[in-house]
């Protein structure tokens, strides 16, 4: 209970010593034993139940139609790569790829720009109505994109770049700025005083100052917005889906459920480009897991 | 704008870098010495150095974000399909059919069901693993990184991953079922109007459970183990200890987990979609206002095949009115709790 009343006992070191102690060790051994078990278990069953569907759709991306009736969540008879492969083709996953690419990494870089200029304005300067704009950043967070995307629609086709790639790229650029402004304004806040001070008697301007000092100093909360924007922008389904008709200009989600759609009961292929397009996350996911964790709470934890 | 002037700091010195504006050496009164008349856009920009920095973000924003925002809230005064010219000014009747629009209700109270079934398992399931997960051992950060995966799969893989478990032909729950010997429980889970929004509910959470965990482990970390000790100490047992304790201290992360998923479920489009249609088979059962607002806009819903952009406007304007004054409450009502228990 309290461990006010554990005796040498609990520690298991000293138990020999005691007259009396084997009996009641071994218990509290075994007691021990189940609990870790139970833990084990638990925790068991919760990956199971994250980990199993994704290992089915791996198993069925190498599937004929046939098998998946035969073998409903047996594994594929032969391992070739036929499935991958049509899909590759079929799917214009080659195009979406670096769709998907361009259209992440403009969005990523210009809105972490954007929004570390802002941030950088907005935390470290007093001006009236600085609360008022950093809330209007932020505020953007509670506008519903099902909204928003109903006029920008309408703007980009009397621009006439409606269809293309563009229009995502701009929409990313701007609909990052929200969740960037927060992390960064947050962060910049919080660092001393002291260094910039020292680098303005020096002559250093302002510009200076946000390049070589606070940026820097920002590493983990820049690596923050980057992963925080570039998850949602890589795996948006909504924007694309509206904005994009072109077949060329499509993005791997957008691509996907465009093949889905036309392939309708190839079910091997759509498996298949399910798995191709969510493996580069899901590396990057396992070898920087700890910064995406963090990165992708990060947003929330100031809020 | 009132243009009250730079930071508390302005020593005069920052001004150097950046304009022709010199002050001479010497004179602390702030006295400049203009050695040519200033420009005057160049004295609003060496004056308020902090535009230089807000002004990119903000033209931007600007055009891509609050005007589009701003002609939302004009369009939906109108009466217009999407196409030509902008039909005739309506007020506020598009507001005023939606409102009696037994489909909108019908999304709507979805999404709320969807948010309600969420805000449970988020509070039992995903804080019970963080509480499990709360202690350092070579196995915990295995568990953790595998419970976070789903977070970072985009919806449409996990959608189309989640068809393939439920599906009526293909689908991989039914023959488990059968081979285990529940043959009886096997059924369209997708097309079965009481299971249709169950199954959305399993896989949102299969989706985002990961991020509740994540977010409740980081509260929990904040609780002092000596305070924990102490009340152990003090005669209290493990479930004492937790409600006096551990919970009360959560209440930051409770409100971060339930403002966002408030906010993610209210605005949710892509998975839904993925699972289940611009119609939200089967009948309307799995209809959320996402994808209600893209339908209508669109022409993509059952009821017409018509789009109605203004009218989904409207939609999507009632919407974010909701969601601004929800979680505005929602924050400070949370707030209050946690000033109430400190």
């Amino acid at each position: 209970m309290s461990s006010v009343e554990r005796s040498p006992l609990s520690t298991g070191k000293t138990w020999s010593n005691v007259p009396s102690a084997p009996h009641s060790a071994w218990r509290r051994r075994l007691s021990r034993l189940a609990s870790e078990v139970a833990w084990h278990g638990a925790l068991i069953l919760a990956c199971a139940f994250v980990l199993l569907p994704i290992i089915i759709v791996f198993f069925g991306s190498f599937k004929t139609i046939p098998e998946f009736f035969a073998a409903p969540y047996g594994l594929p008879k032969q391992w070739d790569l036929t499935n991958y492969r049509q899909a590759w083709a079929d799917a214009n996953l080659q195009t979406a790829l670096v769709n998907s690419v361009i259209s992440t990494s403009f969005g990523v870089i210009a809105s972490t720009v954007l929004a570390g200029l802002a941030a950088y304005g907005l935390a470290r300067f007093d001006f009236a109505g600085r609360n008022a704009l950093r809330l209007l950043f932020i505020g953007g967070l509670v506008v519903p994109v099902q909204l928003i995307i109903l006029p920008l629609f309408v703007i980009f086709r009397q621009a006439g770049i409606l269809g293309g790639l563009l229009p995502l790229c701009l929409i990313f650029a701007v609909f990052g700025i929200p969740l960037a402004t927060l992390v960064l304004t947050g962060f910049f806040a919080l660092l001393p005083r002291d260094l910039e001070q020292a680098a303005r008697i020096d002559g250093a301007s302002h510009l200076e100052i946000f390049w070589r000092i606070m940026v820097p100093l920002s590493r983990p909360a820049i690596a923050a917005v980057v992963i925080l924007n570039g998850v949602w922008m890589w795996n948006d389904f909504f924007l694309g889906f509206i904005l994009i008709s072109d077949p060329d200009a499509m993005t791997l989600p957008v691509a996907i459920m465009a093949f889905r759609g036309t392939y309708l009961t190839k079910w091997g292929l759509i498996f298949a480009s399910v798995i191709m397009s969510s493996v580069p996350v899901i590396i990057a996911y396992l070898m920087l897991s700890r910064q995406f964790i963090a990165g992708l709470t990060a947003g929330s934890v100031k809020g | 704008m009132p243009h009250t002037s730079g930071q508390p700091t302005d020593s005069g010195k920052e001004r150097n870098g950046s304009t022709d504006t010199f002050r001479a050496p010497g004179i602390s009164g702030g006295e400049s010495v203009p050695l040519a008349v200033p420009h005057p856009t160049r004295h609003l920009w060496s004056r308020h150095p902090w535009l230089w920095f807000i002004l990119p973000a903000i033209i931007g924003y600007a055009i891509l974000f609050i005007y589009p925002t701003a002609r939302a809230f004009y369009l939906s005064f109108f009466d217009w399909s999407g196409v030509g010219p902008i039909g005739d000014f309506v007020g506020l009747k598009n507001f005023q059919r939606l409102l009696t629009n037994d489909r909108f209700w019908n999304a709507a109270t979805n999404s709320a069901k969807l948010f309600l079934a969420i805000f449970i398992l988020q509070n039992t399931v995903s804080l019970g693993l963080a509480l499990l997960l709360n202690r350092k051992t070579r196995m915990t950060h295995v568990y953790r990184t595998i419970i976070f995966l789903p977070v970072v799969i985009s919806a449409v893989a996990t959608g189309i991953i989640w068809v393939l478990m439920l599906d009526p032909q293909i689908g991989v729950i039914n023959p488990v079922l059968e081979d285990i010997g529940l043959g009886s429980l096997k059924r369209g889970w997708q097309s079965d109007p009481a299971w249709a929004m169950k199954t959305v509910y399993l896989v949102q959470f299969w989706q985002w459970n990961g991020m509740a965990v994540v977010l409740y482990l980081a509260g929990l970390q904040n609780v002092p183990d000596e305070l924990l000790q102490a009340a152990r100490v003090d005669g209290a047992n493990r479930f004492r200890a937790f409600r006096d304790v551990t919970f009360p201290m959560l209440a930051p992360a409770f409100t971060i987990v339930t403002v966002l998923a408030f906010i993610l479920i209210f605005r949710a489009f892509d998975l839904v979609y993925v699972l289940t249609g611009p119609q939200g088979a089967p009948g309307g059962y799995t209809h959320i206002i996402g994808v209600l607002i893209y339908g209508d806009a669109f022409g993509t819903s059952g009821f017409s095949t018509q789009p109605r952009l203004s009218y989904a406007i409207a939609e999507g304007v009632t919407l974010f009115v909701f969601l601004a004054g929800a979680s505005g409450l929602l924050i400070k009502a949370l707030g209050k709790r946690k000033e109430a228990i400190a």
